[in-house]
């Protein structure tokens, strides 16, 4: 059963989290893994994860991605003497890099959503970072390109805010 | 519509969201190519940077502007020819126009007299406010053996008025103020603290002055009856 799952431990002594994305699949973390999402962390202080935690709004696929992350920093926020499990700092550099560079639409965006449902700040300041890295020194119309946006102004409220700033323009 | 179901709705991104992203995106032209792309990230932008953290841009004589913070040259036209900016505070500029008239002399000779104009201009308004009145000073007589060595610009948001300290580095006139349209300021010859000054500044209401003796003096700023910038102490 879920909740027996969900009550197991490991031999660390810490509990088991079942969470539940929103296509129903389950996937079972340590609570210093899903401790570094705030919502959960939360939700285990105020003892409400026996029976695994539903995220309506976040599909397996990018949830997997969130527990892979979540895993490989749990050695951040985990007590400094347990070095064994804690990834050294420049694995978990590669892997945030890896990760970052392979994001693309739309997980890229969903995985913003996702981090920023379960309020991981860490997750979510390194995709709001891959966001603006893809913007930075792009023209208007490279920005729409790549992030699939219709310019819904019309041609006159377009030259008149490119105006305004004109000299971003010039090439 | 068929095939955008798989893009992400990036124009949807809540505007918190937005917001973080912004925060990422340091240079000035980014943030103003960003605005550009939509509405939604128009209003977001609005939202989330009422006041940018941003440093001042550096000014070259012929125009070109340099963004210190991405390293970026931007080019924007002043408003006349032959113009050259010769101080800026804020956003205003102070530019410096020279016209070679050919004149017929009295004997018949050719000579070539230069013809000073200075202005005030504004590239993110366009707005520009001619600073006729220092053109009775710098004249050409006074650039065949002087130059400007600062010229910074006070502009009151309230009554939109501007004041202009130029300082130079003629013996007899090391300071002018002018008040455009209204009228100038002179100090009398070779009276303290107005005696080689090497630095300038507006804070407050008061006009900082350093000399070569390395005094620091304030002076206060005052409009005489007809509106003509004067100093008081």
């Amino acid at each position: 059963m879920a909740a027996a799952a969900a009550e197991a431990t490991i031999d660390g002594g810490g509990k088991m989290i079942i969470l539940i994305s929103a296509d129903g699949k389950r996937f079972e973390v340590t609570e210093a893994v899903a401790s570094q999402s705030q919502l959960i962390s939360n939700m285990i202080e105020d003892d409400c994860t026996e029976n695994g935690v539903r995220l309506p709004n976040v599909d397996g696929d990018i949830l997997t991605m969130v527990v892979d992350y979540c895993n490989m920093h749990a050695g951040d926020a985990a007590a400094d003497g347990d070095t064994t499990k804690a990834s050294s700092t420049e694995e978990l550099k590669k892997f945030d890099a890896e990760l970052v560079q392979a994001l693309e639409n739309p997980v890229l965006f969903k995985l913003i959503l996702a981090a920023n449902f379960l309020n991981i700040k860490s997750l979510l300041d390194m995709t709001c970072q891959r966001v603006a890295d893809m913007m930075s020194g792009k023209t208007p119309e490279q920005m729409r390109e790549t992030f699939s946006i219709e310019n819904d102004f019309t041609p006159e409220e377009e030259a008149a805010i490119r105006q305004e700033n004109a000299w971003a323009f010039d090439d | 519509m068929a095939g955008t179901s798989t893009m992400a709705p990036w124009s949807d991104l809540p505007s918190d969201l937005l917001g973080l992203v912004i925060a990422r995106l340091p240079f000035p032209a980014d943030r103003a190519r960003f605005r550009a792309v939509c509405r939604a990230w128009h209003s977001a932008l609005r939202r989330h940077v009422a006041a940018p953290p941003q440093l001042p841009w550096i000014v070259l004589p012929e125009g070109t502007f340099v963004t210190v913070s991405d390293g970026g040259v931007h080019r924007m036209a002043f408003p006349e020819s032959n113009t050259v900016c010769i101080g800026s505070t804020d956003g205003w500029l102070a530019l410096h126009r020279t016209d070679n008239d050919d004149d017929d002399s009295v004997d018949g000779a050719r000579t070539t007299k230069t013809r000073h104009t200075f202005l005030l201009h504004n590239p993110f308004t366009g707005a520009t406010v001619p600073l006729a009145e220092l053109r009775d000073i710098l004249d050409d007589d006074f650039f065949e053996e002087f130059r400007v060595c600062k010229v910074i610009i006070r502009s009151r948001p309230d009554d939109g008025g501007h004041l202009v300290a130029v300082m130079t580095d003629h013996w007899d006139c090391p300071l002018i103020l002018c008040q455009p349209g209204k009228g100038i300021w002179t100090p009398d010859s070779c009276t303290m603290p107005f005696v080689r000054v090497v630095d300038i500044a507006f804070f407050a209401d008061k006009l900082y002055l350093i000399t070569k003796a390395e005094d620091l003096f304030a002076v206060d700023l005052a409009d005489d009856k007809d509106g003509k910038p004067t100093i008081t102490n």
